[in-house]
């Protein structure tokens, strides 16, 4: 049976129980998060230092969790804005072109020993890398995770409609990239 | 239709190419990295710098604690009485002083003035260090004559004052 949320807040509230109810936390939740996170970072390593980035923000900042939203919901928050200040922050250091960029990031698919899609997949990698922000959040929750609109709205904190078009804006995007040879 | 079905349906439309192909996981994970995650999570956690607000609310919390247990308990709460005594005997007498203060700020001056030519005699006023000399009300439709006449008929004894008062 799963352990509930609310039973990891009380463990991890209770100073004498603290580490136990931290590690229900990561075991219930490790795999969904580092998922997140590898989709948005793409390399194996950058997703781990992200990762655990984000279980030490939770461990310092769990205590005052105020329950207003879903567990997942507020660790999910917290993985993406790591990510994307892990990408804006690798961004900022390299000074390579738009083709640069593109071409560095299929080299480094293929070199990753965790990575073992064809060129198809590494393509979709690639558009899918290619998107602002917003729209790759909201394709991977619906491609990947297949979550409904309503799911991403709590999750997003955005309307369903915007979402849509969000969705659809990226599907064509994507779309377009595939079909250029 | 459920969820699944109405996501393959939108994208078939949107995007006939990518909705064709498979839909797999390309990534890979080094294996067990998931069971040493969180030993390696709370390894780094334990060796981070504790930050100083941190520190200072842990000592606030043993330095309460340390004064409920009962060889301090005692002492602290007389310690804490004598406080509390203290500061309301000082805040009544202030507050009384204040009261007096107030009543007297809302006499006019002519009222004491009256209330002093009343009820004190000229050596006593003279006594008051500091304060305005007397007023000595001398009539005004007095002829020189008159005058003359009562200096020439008052005891030795008497001042002018006493006499007029």
């Amino acid at each position: 049976m799963e352990i509930s949320d609310s039973q990891i807040l009380s463990a991890f509230k209770d100073p004498s129980t603290k580490e136990e109810g931290f590690k229900l936390l990561m075991g219930k939740y490790q795999q969904r998060l580092y998922w997140q996170i590898r989709r948005l970072v793409l390399d194996h390593d950058d997703a781990d230092d992200v990762l655990q980035n984000v279980f030490i923000k939770v461990w310092n900042h769990l205590g005052k969790f105020q329950e207003q939203s879903q567990l997942f919901t507020w660790l999910y928050r917290i993985a993406v804005n790591e990510s994307l200040t892990f990408l804006s922050r690798k961004k900022r250091k390299g000074t390579e072109s738009l083709d640069d960029e593109a071409s560095n990031l299929s080299s480094k698919l293929t070199a990753d020993r965790y990575f073992d899609g064809d060129d198809l997949q590494k393509r979709l990698q690639m558009a899918i890398a290619s998107l602002p922000e917003k729209q790759r959040q909201v394709f991977l929750l619906r491609y990947y995770d297949e979550m409904t609109y309503e799911e991403m709205s709590h999750l997003l904190g955005t309307s369903e409609g915007a979402l849509k078009a969000s969705y659809h804006f990226a599907v064509k995007k994507i779309e377009i990239f595939l079909s250029e040879d | 239709m459920d969820n699944r079905e109405e996501i393959e349906k939108e994208l078939s439309e949107l995007a006939p190419k990518l909705s064709a192909m498979a839909k797999e996981n390309p990534f890979r994970v080094p294996d067990y990295y998931f069971q040493g995650l969180p030993g390696k999570v709370l390894e780094k956690i334990k060796s981070q710098p504790v930050p100083w607000t941190d520190k200072l609310e842990m000592w606030l919390n043993s330095a309460f604690m340390r004064i409920f247990r009962p060889r301090y308990s005692v002492p602290v709460s007389a310690i804490l009485l004598a406080l509390l005594i203290g500061i309301n005997f000082f805040k009544t007498k202030n507050s009384r002083d204040d009261s007096i203060s107030r009543q007297l700020a809302s006499i006019s001056s002519e009222e004491i003035n009256d209330f002093i030519i009343e009820n004190f005699d000229a050596d006593e006023l003279e006594a008051f260090e500091g304060l305005p000399e007397p007023v000595l009300i001398i009539p005004q439709d007095i002829t020189d004559e008159e005058l003359q006449n009562y200096l020439d008929n008052i005891s030795d004894n008497q001042t002018p004052e006493e006499e007029f008062l």
